[in-house]
């Protein structure tokens, strides 16, 4: 095969086609023809393209009579195409079935409403209100499951997902019904899958609540009440007294009495950071200490920075905005001004923005739709 | 379908939009009439079908006129009819993938075409050929195809398919470019035939 030459590819190539329908000006075509008379490569593509345009241009067309009457009937009176009309039966059809579909989806989350959850034994001896089980056993509502430093137990959470009690754990089952299922951990170590829609399952701890998303997380709590929240697929809401944080697979967030959820930040953020913000959020660490978070954060600390421009004082919110702007510029609408009030609107549309860059997981598309469908 | 509006006894374009809009709807007759074969001829260029092609021409006037409100007269009527055939094009193509693969079945009984056949046989060498220009232009990604109907068939200069596909003119170039080295590929043996 003969090679192109550069200019043949870059220069004229792109002529040809305006050449062949009369679409260049005069100094053009003459460059143009100057060049074909020269190149047989280029001469012969254009031979090419005439050919293929006038084939096109020269396919007979259907009989011009009169338009179609009863094609206007169609569209104006009866108003519909052959195909319309199927679209219309189907259209009729559809919420019919999305009826049906949706009170056998809601008589099946009904009839699951108040019942005892199924609790599996998986080590040891562990008891539900004082009493050991062999193999399985129930949990009712108020009941409390407790696992000793040798056992371990799955509770079946109604039909919404699974969570398993790891030792040294104290659980109670708080509440089983249609719109919410709610556990709370006193003390230990639980790893919670819910494939249910968001904001359907709970777990209180001393210091915070945490709130499921689509997701699976482990949640811990010691005895002085202090939790650790850690995700690892989907979303988690960490909430206290209106203090929230909202942490994304591979993220962390650690929880105090009588202050709520820190800051979430990712697993894999310097340890300098991560000090620095147990500091900022829990002992009073200052402006000294922001700094030291900011200098630290990489792109994907965003997720930090961003929980950061609602908990630092009024003083220091420039400063955030400032270098979270360095990572990502912030979209159209959204002002300095505006971020520094907390103008909520501002923040979700930074947000949106930011989200993508969080979620670094690899998820099925039938993980993605199923999120879409509840986002 | 240039850009000066179009006019007949029934009033101009414009005019006969405003009183549809107004509630004159039996006044969507008189434009219906006036680019029927027009949007035929894009929709048999795209569709390869006379069946499909009346079809989509059907969807596109339906389409048109419940958005017709939309019409804000910023543009030539034509210009912006082209725009709303153009898009139905592209989506009824979407939603009809599988008529679009090149062994997809291409009319081989057209309806009566208008040429200057006097044979028999002549006749049969036309059908045959214009089958398989078909089948070569459905082989096309639609947007390519678009522009080569839109070019070659409809006869509209760079600047009005740029308006109506909402595209440069250089990329009506270098789509038409790409087409027609495709399809002259394709087509090689129609050259002793043409």
């Amino acid at each position: 095969m003969a090679l192109i030459s550069i200019s043949c590819a870059l220069r004229y190539r792109r002529l040809l086609s305006p050449y062949v329908d009369g679409e260049l000006n005069a100094s053009t075509r003459a460059l143009l023809e100057r060049h074909l008379a020269d190149c047989s490569q280029c001469s012969a593509l254009c031979d090419k393209v005439s050919f293929a345009s006038r084939l096109v241009s020269s396919m007979p067309m259907p009989d011009e009579g009169s338009a179609p009457v009863g094609s206007l009937s169609r569209l104006s009176v009866a108003g519909r195409p052959r195909r319309a009309a199927a679209r219309l039966v189907l259209a009729r059809v559809t919420p019919i079935v999305l009826l049906v579909v949706a009170a056998l989806a809601i008589w099946r989350y009904t009839a699951l409403s108040n019942s005892p959850w199924e609790v599996v034994r998986l080590d040891g001896t562990p008891t539900i209100s004082n009493r050991s089980f062999a193999e399985t056993a129930h949990l009712g509502q108020g009941e409390w499951l407790v696992t000793d430093a040798a056992s371990r137990a799955k509770v079946n959470v109604a039909r919404i997902g699974q969570v398993e009690v790891e030792p040294n754990s104290r659980v109670q089952l708080v509440q089983t019904r249609t719109t919410e299922h709610r556990l709370s951990l006193e003390r230990g170590r639980l790893q919670a899958t819910i494939w249910a829609p968001p904001r359907l399952f709970f777990v209180n701890t001393p210091s915070a609540e945490a709130v499921d998303l689509g997701c699976a997380y482990t949640l811990e709590v010691d005895d002085a009440g202090r939790g650790l929240l850690h995700v690892t697929s989907g979303w988690v809401a960490f909430v206290l007294n209106g203090r929230e944080a909202k942490v994304p697979a591979g993220a962390s967030c650690v929880t105090r009495p009588q202050v709520g959820p820190g800051t979430p930040c990712f697993d894999d953020a310097s340890e300098p950071l991560r000090h620095a913000l147990t500091k900022l959020d829990f002992e009073g660490g200052g402006a000294q200490t922001l700094d030291l978070i900011l200098s630290e954060a990489r792109t994907r600390d965003t997720l930090t920075l961003y929980h950061l421009l609602a908990r630092v004082p009024d003083a220091d919110r420039g400063r955030v905005y400032d270098r979270l702007a360095e990572y990502n510029h912030p979209p159209n609408g959204v002002t300095r001004e505006g971020v520094q009030s907390l103008d909520g609107e501002m923040l979700g549309l930074w947000r949106e923005a930011l989200e993508p860059t969080w979620l670094k997981e690899s998820m099925p598309t039938v993980r993605k739709v199923w999120r879409w469908m509840w986002s | 379908m240039g850009e000066e509006p179009e006019s007949g006894p029934a009033g101009t374009d414009e005019e006969l939009v405003r009183l549809v809009v107004a509630g004159e709807r039996d006044l969507f007759a008189p434009i219906y009439e006036r680019y029927y074969w027009r949007v035929f001829r894009m929709a048999y260029g795209m569709t390869g079908n006379h069946g499909s092609a009346e079809d989509l021409t059907q969807e596109i006037f339906m389409r048109a006129y419940q958005r017709l409100k939309e019409f804000r007269g910023q543009s030539a009527f034509s210009t912006w009819l082209y725009r709303v055939a153009v898009n139905h094009s592209l989506n009824y193509r979407r939603k009809h993938q599988v008529e679009t693969r090149e062994e997809s079945p291409v009319e081989t009984d057209p309806q009566p075409m208008v040429d200057g056949s006097t044979t028999a046989e002549t006749d049969v060498m036309r059908q045959q050929m214009t089958v398989q220009v078909h089948r070569a232009l459905l082989a096309l990604k639609p947007k390519h195809r678009m522009i080569v109907v839109l070019k070659d068939i409809e006869g509209l200069s760079y600047e009005e398919i740029a308006q109506r596909t909402n595209c440069s003119t250089g990329t009506v170039a270098s789509r038409l470019n790409r087409s027609r080295k495709l399809l002259a590929r394709k087509l090689e043996h129609l050259r002793g035939a043409y």
